[in-house]
């Protein structure tokens, strides 16, 4: 008999070992994740959510986009995943993006349909905390872990189209 | 064109002569097959030459009935020692056998296959690995569904219904399976998208379930880039026989109460049952069931009806044609990715396990598919086998969603003829040619048809000790009645026999003809229009194995195996922001690379363990990442202990955290960790019944293999078997 429990003994190390239980209920983080490198913050909402809303996203830019090609180069790569309804109160966002520095991360509005650019807006960004007109972007930097506090607000009713930024806007 | 055709033609003329039945007559070998405790073993007898098969009944008794002459008989049992008994018949003798098999955790003898190099060997005489799944290992654990039988073999491990071998496949919800389903050797991915419907065959009718892993095109063409799942139906024993088995289980609630999604326990239910019939010349049997689930999580119900037959007519001797068919319909809810923040009840968790976003509420599934096969089986002479084949599978699926449904049918129809010949003493050699015509009617595929012809031919002959094979596949694909493209898929091993084991080595060549789904294509996916790409081309790769199998003793055993792949051309969705679309496109070249490990050990008279193990080293070469959906660690214990009509066992899964996947990497909705199951299983078997309890991932271990996708949780399952 005990010849027997010793060999049975690599079983039981097996159960020992697999005695965590996997997925454990996780509460809505308010820091950066240890093993996330990218972006972490709180997007505050402001104003009505549109009636034919897709969705929302955050994205960031190595570079400020000067064309449209430039527009759709950024991180991460699709597919995206729309922030999580409803747009309301604040919520603590976390992106994954390479090393770098980021000169726009921005919140990008989705009207239902194909991703055009007739169906995006910029919906706010990350500002410059230095720039006293507080209209500048803010630069970002992530360097091996998750770059925390980049908080901004996303504004429904103050939405920018894609050709404010990369004209012309049509008539 | 005319030399092309004449072996085929010659091959289907000499298939359809008619038979001699006066000049032929049989001889029967009679008896029973018992433990060395007396106990009766439902064994399988087979004529080793014919590969014709009797299985013993419930009180041990079998019947085979076989040419006359010499005749190798090989009785064998999972957990015994085959036994293998040479006789001397006359026309019309009547031969009674008793045979005693001794216990074995595995094969001391020889194990016969007939997937790897399409007609039968011995397993040690493959140049490839080969997984075998015996009836009665499939019903100890007591599973319900052939995915859930063949989850488990050295290797292989499913992802969301999707299977790979050594890697293969990753995931790709369903699309282009890089691995071939046969059921008794007869293609059954589907028409359109080159899946695999895992419920086409009910699980009752598998007898034996043959995996070879690595590139098998240069036999079974395209799809067989990663390798070969056949699933070998059950023989149709003489006399008259029935089986009913019922099944009931309990999923387990969560296990925390911020994670309840429902105020009940969940049940899943089921019952299937068996007749058959058999004489020496005709045999038949019919199988039909259903089964209702809850599910374990939320929008997860689903109902199954299935039925299925076979007939055999045996007009003489080594002369067998078989037709068989099977149809199941599925109707089941769509448990899309699980919710996150504010998309259900999150009751301020970060995502709900359990839980659907709201917004799938509603989806769900209509499928149905069948098959109908013919075939005919010759054995002319000891030298010359010939088969010949004709089938049809048609799937049928509408997916219902909030706002947007889709529909397609599809057909696949092939034929094939074959012929093993042993022209001199210890060579081999195996020819045929195969077509096979698919075709699509779709909302979101359009209409499209592709055509498949191919020949191919392979040998095998003993230079010493050593047995050499090599061989070559040539496939032809027409699209929507277009040009042809060729692929070549040669293959070439050997088996060496030595003090430590039989070593084997083998290189080949593996393609993938893109499905229609993946050419044609067209509908609209998170805002981006998916289009068409009529130009995709095979994807193809080239594997080498280098293998060995060793019985160290009676009681230890182990086969192992290198492994290297090297893929081209694979085909995967390359997003274009810019224009708007996705569009499948030839882009990766990838490598899979590893060492595959099966150990098997009877440390006690009545206990039989396992080990394996797969280390797997995959990379994207393009993007210089790992592949996604792949783990480095793959392993595998199981243990059984037997006592008299008791038996308990378990099987323990371990598979490391993907390094990368793709669609939803974010770690605050999808935290991946490593998977961790544990099965138990207890079984009783008394004369013609059987109970057994079965208690899959016993430690309630919460884990997801696809993003945003809850594996199965605890679930307990009691089946009970009456067997006549």
């Amino acid at each position: 008999m005990h010849r027997t429990a010793h060999r049975l003994l690599p079983l039981a190390l097996v159960a020992g070992v697999a005695c965590d239980k996997g997925l454990a209920p996780m509460p809505q983080p308010t820091s950066c994740p240890p093993d996330v490198v990218g972006i972490c913050g709180t997007v505050t909402f402001a104003g009505a959510e549109p009636a034919n809303t897709d969705g929302v996203f955050i994205i960031a830019y190595h570079t400020f986009p000067q064309t449209t090609a430039d527009f759709y180069s950024f991180v991460p790569s699709p597919p995206l995943q729309s922030l999580p309804r409803p747009f309301t109160g604040s919520y603590f966002y976390t992106i994954r993006v390479p090393n770098g520095r980021y000169e726009w991360v921005v919140a990008v509005w989705k009207r239902v349909g194909l991703l055009v650019a007739d169906n995006l807006a910029e919906a706010g960004f990350y500002r410059d905390k230095a720039d006293p007109t507080n209209t500048q972007p803010g630069i970002v930097v992530v360097n091996g872990t998750g770059t925390d506090a980049i908080d901004f607000v996303i504004d429904f009713d103050n939405m920018h189209p894609v050709c404010t930024y990369i004209p012309p806007c049509p008539p | 064109m005319t030399r092309r055709l004449a072996l085929p033609l010659s091959l289907l003329a000499t298939l359809l002569a008619v038979p001699r039945l006066a000049a032929q007559r049989t001889a029967v070998v009679y008896g029973s097959v018992r433990d060395s405790g007396g106990q009766p073993l439902r064994a399988t007898v087979t004529d080793i030459a014919t590969g014709l098969r009797s299985f013993a009944d419930n009180q041990g008794r079998y019947r085979l009935s076989v040419a006359p002459g010499q005749t190798v008989v090989r009785v064998a049992h999972i957990g015994y020692a085959s036994a293998f008994d040479t006789l001397t018949l006359g026309a019309a003798d009547s031969v009674e056998r008793n045979y005693f098999l001794r216990p074995a955790a595995v094969e001391l003898q020889p194990q016969v296959v007939v997937t790897a190099a399409k007609r039968s060997q011995l397993l040690d005489q493959a140049v490839t690995s080969v997984a075998v799944l015996e009836q009665p290992d499939i019903a100890r654990r007591a599973v319900t569904t052939v995915d859930e039988a063949v989850d488990k073999a050295p290797g292989v491990q499913f992802l969301n219904g999707q299977v790979n071998i050594r890697g293969s496949t990753g995931y790709v919800q369903g699309l282009g399976s890089r691995v071939l389903l046969l059921v008794d050797g007869v293609p059954a991915n589907q028409g359109d998208r080159g899946g695999i419907n895992w419920d086409l065959v009910p699980l009752d009718r598998v007898e034996r379930v043959e995996v070879v892993k690595g590139a098998g095109s240069s036999l079974y063409g395209s799809a067989a880039l990663g390798g070969v799942v056949n699933l070998i139906t059950r023989e149709i024993p003489l006399g008259f026989h029935a089986r009913v088995r019922a099944t009931g289980s309990l999923f387990s609630n969560p296990p925390h109460d911020i994670w309840r999604f429902r105020d009940y326990t969940g049940a899943r239910e089921g019952i299937d049952v068996t007749g058959s019939y058999g004489t020496d010349m005709f045999r038949g049997s019919y199988s039909t069931g259903g089964w209702h689930s809850d599910g374990y999580r939320e929008q997860d119900r689903q109902d199954h009806w299935q039925t299925g037959g076979k007939a055999e007519w045996r007009p003489a001797p080594g002369t067998v044609v078989t037709g068989s068919g099977s149809w199941a319909s599925d109707q089941y809810q769509v448990p899309l990715r699980w919710c996150v923040r504010g998309g259900c009840d999150d009751r301020g968790q970060a995502y709900q396990p359990f839980m659907i976003d709201q917004s799938g509420l509603g989806s769900h599934t209509r499928s149905d598919k069948g098959y109908l096969t013919a075939t005919l089986d010759r054995v002319p002479s000891p030298r010359l086998e010939l088969h010949a084949r004709a089938s049809w599978l048609r799937t049928h699926f509408t997916d219902f969603q909030p706002g947007n449904n889709d529909a397609g049918v599809a057909n696949r129809v092939g034929a094939e003829l074959r012929g093993n010949l042993a022209p001199a003493p210890g060579q081999d050699v195996t020819v045929g040619a195969e077509g096979a015509r698919s075709d699509v009617t779709s909302d979101i595929f359009g209409n499209h048809s592709q055509t498949e012809l191919a020949a191919y031919g392979e040998s095998e002959r003993g230079l010493g000790a050593t047995r050499l094979t090599a061989g070559a596949r040539i496939d032809y694909l027409a699209v929507d009645g277009g040009s042809l493209t060729a692929v070549l898929s040669p293959r070439v091993g050997g088996v060496l026999p030595s003090a430590r084991g039989a070593w084997r080595v083998s290189i080949g060549r593996g393609f993938r003809a893109p499905s229609l789904a993946e050419r044609f294509v067209s509908t609209t996916v998170s805002g981006l229009t998916v289009i068409p790409n009529p130009s995709l081309t095979p994807e193809t790769a080239w594997s080498f194995e280098l293998g060995n199998a060793t019985r160290w003793s009676g009681v230890l055993g182990w086969d192992v195996a290198l492994f290297w792949t090297e893929a081209y051309h694979l085909i995967e969705p390359d997003v274009d922001l810019a224009g708007h679309v996705i569009q499948f496109r030839n882009v990766a070249h990838a490598r899979l690379a590893g060492v595959d490990l099966a150990v098997d050990a009877t440390p006690l008279a009545r206990l039989t363990t396992s080990l394996a193990y797969t280390f797997l080293y995959s990379r994207d070469l393009d993007l210089d990442a790992a592949l996604a959906f792949r783990p480095k660690h793959l392993l595998t214990l199981t243990a059984d202990y037997r006592w008299r009509a008791f038996g308990v066992g378990g099987d323990f899964r371990y598979a490391s955290r993907f390094e990368r996947v793709e669609l939803y990497d974010d770690p605050r909705v999808d935290p991946r960790v490593d998977a961790k199951v544990l099965d138990l299983r207890a079984s009783w078997e008394s004369g013609p019944f059987a109970a057994r309890v079965l208690l899959t991932n016993a430690l309630d271990y919460i884990y997801n293999l696809v993003p945003r996708t809850l594996a199965p949780v605890r679930t307990l399952s009691v089946t009970l078997t009456w067997t006549y």
